[in-house]
């Protein structure tokens, strides 16, 4: 399980579709996992087979989380994941439409590695997708996960 | 009937000693009588009852009168006095008198004029053969006037008492009460006579009080001091009929002998303590509604940021997949589509770029009214030059001068007077794009007697008529083909401006140019 898979947390479609038309215009193939609320994310994230006790899904090498979710919002999540041991350190960014100073705040004091403001412009956001997947996904060393299977 | 020479001799002579002359003749006798007639030190005449004049005056008249004796034996005794009292005299001399006895008091006149109060003794006598009266003149014009101070102040005190408004109540070392003033009748509701005598402890003072009082009063005839004596005293007292009230009151002390009395001055306070009371209440429930208010403002403030963020994310959502897929359709289907389809696109994506303008814009604005203003000194020139790096990074292409005075120091928040320059330069950028030789000018002048920084340009300026829509959102003076604009810029630098306590105003000529005026006021007058 060394595939570099990316979990997306989204809800709403036209996002969903438009992020991932900037992954395949950008030349990032990795296999992406959608998540459209927080508890399917962390369900994904943290749920584990009762017998072996292993997990049930791979770990994402990067998580983009958008802010605004419906049930738990993407603080919560943020919060939860910090929290467990399996994810305490998995590289999360949170992409989001709002640049209110507090939600940017609120983002790295939960332990975000990066906040990406969703632009209007396409153009933009293929752009801000590019370095994301530059930075996160070839770049960036990640803490190796500690149980590998 | 002899008379000595005129003037009033000092005695030269012995007295002649009329004890020693008791052998000698009658007429010897009565030359030593006319001798302390003559010399006697209270001025004295005897006149002619029938005719009135004089006969014979004494020294003492001379002097006091000021007339000689030859003077006075010309004149009558009407001549002595005003004209206003002889109709009085002429009912007296008509009178039948007691030989011996008093005459009254009388008003004679002196040489000089003066006035004078005399108390007439007259006396009823045989004079070389004529009815005539012996008189004597005592002075009495000092011991008249002190009368009449006397009683014009007792009237005028007695005035005082019973015209003043304020209870009057006078009482004696023992603490019982001598008089009370009309004014203190109707505040105690009792009458003078009836509680005469009773000790003001007893009458009106509540139990509480009684005992300083009591001892108050001890000390001030132990030690002449005290300590409420002149001072004005807040205290309760009781009327006649048990009621008590809220008075106040001076008490001032009056030597009387080798004793003193009191008086207390008093004011029945209860409207006055009602309407304090009543101040009081209105200023708590002032706060109350101040306090519901605030609270109504806060919970309206959280809903506008709830608002905002909601803007911020929903409104911009839709617009990223509008402007997402119309892309999207441009480039996977681009060659399917002819120009005019490809235009609309064009279109699609411009607008959708604007509204996102937009709503940046609004949000700003949403938020310099609410972010916390923390003021610093710094320079605005240097602001300046900053943000016009900033906007020569976003969009380049402004080909002009930009001129900057300096020092230009100013005091307000750095974040906030950022968001003034930046749409301050924005703007004049925009408006001298089309002027080859643009420039922009940024510096201090006073106006009108206020220093103030001006943002001056050489752009396309506009008619001054539309001046008073400039700082309105969503209001543009000029056709977006022309210009590109929200229309939100200058409506987020005025709340700016105002926070900060200032005012902005522009002076602006179609083909001329355009000038913003800000006065920021320095210190602490800045509505945080």
């Amino acid at each position: 399980m060394s595939e570099k898979n990316i979990l997306l947390v989204e809800d709403n479609p036209d996002d969903i579709a438009l992020t991932l038309r900037a992954f395949q215009k950008n030349q990032i193939r990795n296999q992406v996992h959608v998540a459209s609320n927080g508890p399917d994310a962390l369900v994904f994230l943290h749920d584990c087979d009762a017998e072996t006790g292993k997990y049930t899904n791979p770990l994402p090498v990067i998580m983009l989380l958008d802010l605004k979710l419906p049930k738990m919002d993407g603080f919560e999540v943020l919060k939860r994941l910090r929290e467990h041991e399996r994810t305490r350190y998995l590289p999360t960014i949170i992409l989001t439409s709002s640049k209110e100073e507090r939600d940017l705040a609120e983002s790295y004091r939960l332990g975000a590695n990066s906040y990406v403001r969703k632009p209007v412009s396409f153009d933009e956001f293929m752009e801000a997708v590019q370095q994301l997947g530059l930075y996160w996904l070839i770049i960036n060393e990640t803490v190796p996960e500690e149980h590998p299977l | 009937m002899r008379q000595p020479t005129k003037k009033p001799p000092a005695p030269k002579r012995r007295v002649p000693a009329v004890r020693k002359t008791r052998t000698q003749g009658r007429e010897q006798m009565q030359e030593s009588y006319e001798y302390l007639f003559l010399h006697h030190p209270v001025p004295m005449w005897i006149y002619d009852t029938e005719s009135l004049r004089f006969l014979l005056v004494n020294h003492a008249a001379q002097a006091k009168y000021g007339y000689s004796r030859d003077e006075f034996l010309s004149m009558t005794i009407y001549d002595i006095r005003p004209m206003e009292d002889r109709d009085r005299l002429n009912s007296f001399v008509q009178l039948a008198h007691p030989e011996l006895g008093s005459a009254g008091l009388w008003r004679h006149r002196l040489q000089d004029g003066t006035l004078i109060a005399v108390e007439i003794l007259s006396h009823a006598l045989t004079w070389e053969g004529r009815d005539a009266r012996l008189v004597a003149a005592y002075d009495v014009t000092r011991r008249e006037r002190s009368l009449k101070d006397l009683e014009r102040s007792q009237a005028s005190q007695s005035a005082i008492l019973r015209h003043s408004l304020d209870g009057i109540i006078t009482i004696n070392e023992r603490g019982e009460l001598i008089e009370a003033n009309p004014a203190a009748e109707a505040l105690f509701g009792w009458k003078q006579e009836e509680v005469r005598g009773r000790t003001i402890s007893d009458l009106l003072i509540p139990p509480e009080w009684r005992q300083a009082h009591e001892e108050g009063l001890r000390r001030f005839l132990g030690t002449h001091t005290s300590r409420i004596l002149g001072q004005r005293l807040e205290m309760e007292a009781l009327r006649g009929n048990g009621e008590r009230f809220p008075v106040e009151l001076t008490v001032v002390a009056i030597p009387d002998g080798n004793t003193f009395s009191f008086s207390a001055f008093l004011r029945d306070i209860t409207d006055r303590k009602r309407s304090e009371q009543a101040i009081l209440e209105l200023n708590r429930d002032l706060e109350n509604k101040v306090q519901e208010r605030t609270l109504h403002l806060e919970a309206l403030n959280r809903e506008l940021e709830s608002f905002s963020y909601s803007v911020s994310h929903d409104l911009r959502s839709p617009l990223r997949a509008i402007a997402g897929f119309s892309q999207a359709l441009e480039e996977d289907f681009g060659n399917r589509l002819d120009p005019v389809a490809q235009g609309y696109l064009n279109r699609i994506r411009a607008a959708t770029n604007r509204m996102a303008l937009l709503i940046d814009d609004l949000l700003q604005l949403a938020r310099v009214s609410r972010a916390p203003l923390n003021p610093e000194s710094f320079d605005l020139g240097e602001l300046a030059q900053s943000v016009m790096a900033e906007l020569e990074e976003n969009g380049a292409g402004w080909k002009g001068t930009l001129e900057v005075d300096h020092p230009l120091p100013v005091q307000g928040d750095p974040k906030l007077l950022r968001v003034v320059v930046f749409n301050l330069l924005d703007n004049a950028r925009k408006f001298t794009s089309k002027n080859p030789e643009a420039r922009i000018c940024v510096g201090q002048s006073v106006q009108d007697g206020e220093l103030a920084y001006h943002f001056a340009d050489n752009g396309v300026g506009f008619d001054m008529a539309y001046a008073n829509k400039l700082f309105v959102p969503f209001q543009r003076l000029h056709d977006s083909r022309d210009f590109e604009g929200t229309g939100v810029g200058l409506a987020t630098v005025h709340r700016i401006v105002l926070r900060h306590g200032g005012r902005i105003w522009v002076q602006s000529e179609p083909g001329r140019g355009t000038t913003f005026y800000l006065h920021l006021p320095l210190g602490d007058s800045a509505h945080v």
